[in-house]
């Protein structure tokens, strides 16, 4: 199929990815070669397929806490903290 | 105790043994990789991570505990090197990626858990592909790993790190992990062994998510033996892992006889068309030729659906690393862009300026495949696919014990050989994906070596949780080749 300047805006805004003009025009030629050669199992007749899943029993776990306080771990990772929260810019 | 033997040649049993004879002690055993570690890497480059004092810190505290027996396995002592999306406490766990540039884990993966209860000592965290997408390693923001037979060849991917770590014997053997191939191909194009193991057999707890129902974290080692030892001690039912099967773990150990009497050995003669380079052919018909004079039955069989397996696997691989990796938005770790305005472009700077390209291209290709009126035609369908896949190959096990093809159609490619090609690249997963799509076990073990020099990798797949049969008939080849 043959892939719009739409197409590839509506995939920019899924991704959240922001490509410059030179970068939007290599992407949309690498996402019509990938998805032709993705296309090829269109040549596959789904009648109904056999169910695969394994009969297996359904593994839950007790909803209990397990994990110690590692609030400061975490918090080291991040980008910007204040006051032991993650700050990012203003929504409202 | 003095080190006058060849440590680092040795295998990770080899190794393990000497230290629980007291022979060597771990210390000197982490001291003569670093060694190794230093001469080579300025050329081969399959770490990202080397941090010396932790190393040996922790080396003495296993010291420590040998010298009270208070370890039962035979990996005690052992130095191990681990795929950088393999999450260690207290190192920097990159996934390859800028985005995670100074990424310090907080926690242990559950296989490191083990390891290390075993007595392993983690020696550093290697090179891959960016958050494993490639076959390659060429596209980790840290460099590309060479190949060690030939530098001007990649090691593969995303595994490269690893595999080249175990060839070059910086590390006694590695972890990695494998979502379309990405442990076994680095193993063939390296000349080690590297098994995927049934999915569910081993916890993602800590693994990096890349595409989560086609991923196993996977040992990669000199030989069988040390990956049996490996994946005894790995495979075992972890609750934090809800996508484990609580199966019958290991002791995979029994599996190590030389006897392939009546095993019936299935080649699907899709896997063996044009395209397949003539010494990689040749290299497995020769271990046919040894498994048949054991006693093994080989037969050609069809298998319809195989050309259907990489575009369904591309699909659904794209389509989970999409989700996956959303969480990248430079608010709770990772990188952030310096320069944005507002928060959603804080998203998008971020996201665009810390992934690479082909991390972005699989974003966008599985955003698209799962996104509203192309859901069905793409995702859905890559989906039915598999299940026949996995229909067809059922029925095939009722049959064969073992499936056996090439790991790839050529030793190693050229590093660049692949530049603006980017599908031309994916065509090198052919032969490794299926087993990814539908959970079976699958080895690469080395079977010779090209006429110019490279190594060759064969590959056996087997039923699900048989990794048993898997190891028998390796480990019969390793010995008859021996």
């Amino acid at each position: 199929m043959r892939i719009t300047d739409e197409i590839m805006e509506t995939v920019c805004i899924l991704a959240k990815l922001e490509l410059s003009d030179e970068q939007l025009k290599k992407a949309k030629k690498d996402m019509e070669q990938l998805v032709a050669f993705v296309e090829v199992l269109d040549e596959v007749d789904i009648g109904e397929p056999e169910q695969t899943g394994m009969e297996t029993d359904f593994i839950l776990r007790e909803d209990e806490i397990i994990n110690s306080d590692s609030r400061n771990e975490l918090l080291n990772n991040a980008p910007l903290v204040k006051d032991g929260m993650y700050i990012v810019p203003k929504t409202i | 105790m003095s080190v006058d033997m060849d440590i680092v040649n040795l295998t990770a049993l080899e190794v393990g043994a000497l230290i629980k004879q007291r022979k060597l002690s771990a210390v000197e055993a982490v001291d003569e990789y670093i060694k190794q570690i230093r001469r080579n890497e300025p050329v081969y480059n399959c770490y990202i991570s080397l941090d010396e004092e932790y190393v040996r810190r922790k080396a003495l505290q296993v010291q420590e505990k040998l010298k009270g027996d208070l370890y039962t396995s035979c990996l005690a002592g052992v130095p191990i090197a681990v795929k950088d999306n393999i999450c260690v406490d207290g190192l920097r766990t990159t996934a390859g990626s800028k985005m995670l540039e100074n990424y310090i884990s907080p926690y242990s993966a559950n296989v490191i858990e083990l390891l290390e209860a075993a007595g392993c000592i983690i020696i550093g965290k290697t090179n891959m592909d960016e958050f494993g997408m490639g076959n390659t390693t060429e596209s980790s923001y840290y460099g590309v790993t060479k190949n060690p037979y030939d530098v001007s060849c990649v090691a593969g991917g995303s595994s490269g790190g690893s595999a080249a770590a175990v060839a070059l014997s910086e590390c006694a053997c590695a972890l990695g992990s494998d979502t379309g191939g990405s442990v076994r191909l680095p193993s063939a194009y390296c000349g080690v062994v590297g098994i995927k193991p049934t999915y569910g057999s081993v916890s993602r707890y800590g693994l990096i998510a890349y595409a989560s129902s086609l991923e196993q974290i996977a040992p990669i080692a000199k030989d069988v033996s040390d990956c049996v030892a490996m994946l005894d001690t790995m495979a075992v039912y972890d609750k934090r892992d809800a996508t484990m099967l609580k199966h019958k773990s290991g002791n995979y150990k029994a599996a190590l006889v030389q006897d392939v009497k009546g095993l019936r050995i299935g080649v699907p003669v899709e896997y063996f068309g044009d395209g397949l380079d003539n010494d990689v052919r040749e290299h497995i018909m020769e271990a046919l030729r040894i498994f048949e004079a054991k006693g093994a039955i080989v037969e050609e069989f069809s298998l319809k659906y195989t050309k259907y397996a990489l575009p369904a696997y591309y699909t659904i691989a794209a389509s989970e690393a999409s989700s996956n990796l959303a969480r990248y938005d430079g608010v709770k770790y990772g990188y952030r862009a310096e320069h944005y305005s507002g928060l959603h472009d804080m998203y998008k700077k971020t996201r665009s300026e810390g992934f690479g390209d082909e991390v972005k291209r699989r974003i966008m290709l599985g955003s698209f495949s799962l996104s509203s009126g192309y859901y069905d035609e793409y995702y859905l369908k890559a989906l039915k696919v598999k299940d026949e896949i996995k229909t067809e190959f059922n029925k095939c096990f009722e049959r064969y014990d073992i499936v056996i093809s090439p790991v790839a159609a050529n030793t190693a490619p050229y590093i660049d050989e692949y530049t603006g090609n980017p599908i031309k690249g994916y065509e090198t997963d052919f032969y490794t994906v299926t087993a990814n799509l539908i959970g079976i076990p699958a080895i690469s073990i080395p079977c010779g070596r090209s006429t110019s020099g490279m190594p060759i990798g064969m590959q056996l797949m087997g039923r699900h949780f048989d990794e048993a049969t898997l190891f028998r008939t390796a480990y019969t080849y390793e010995q008859a080749v021996k």
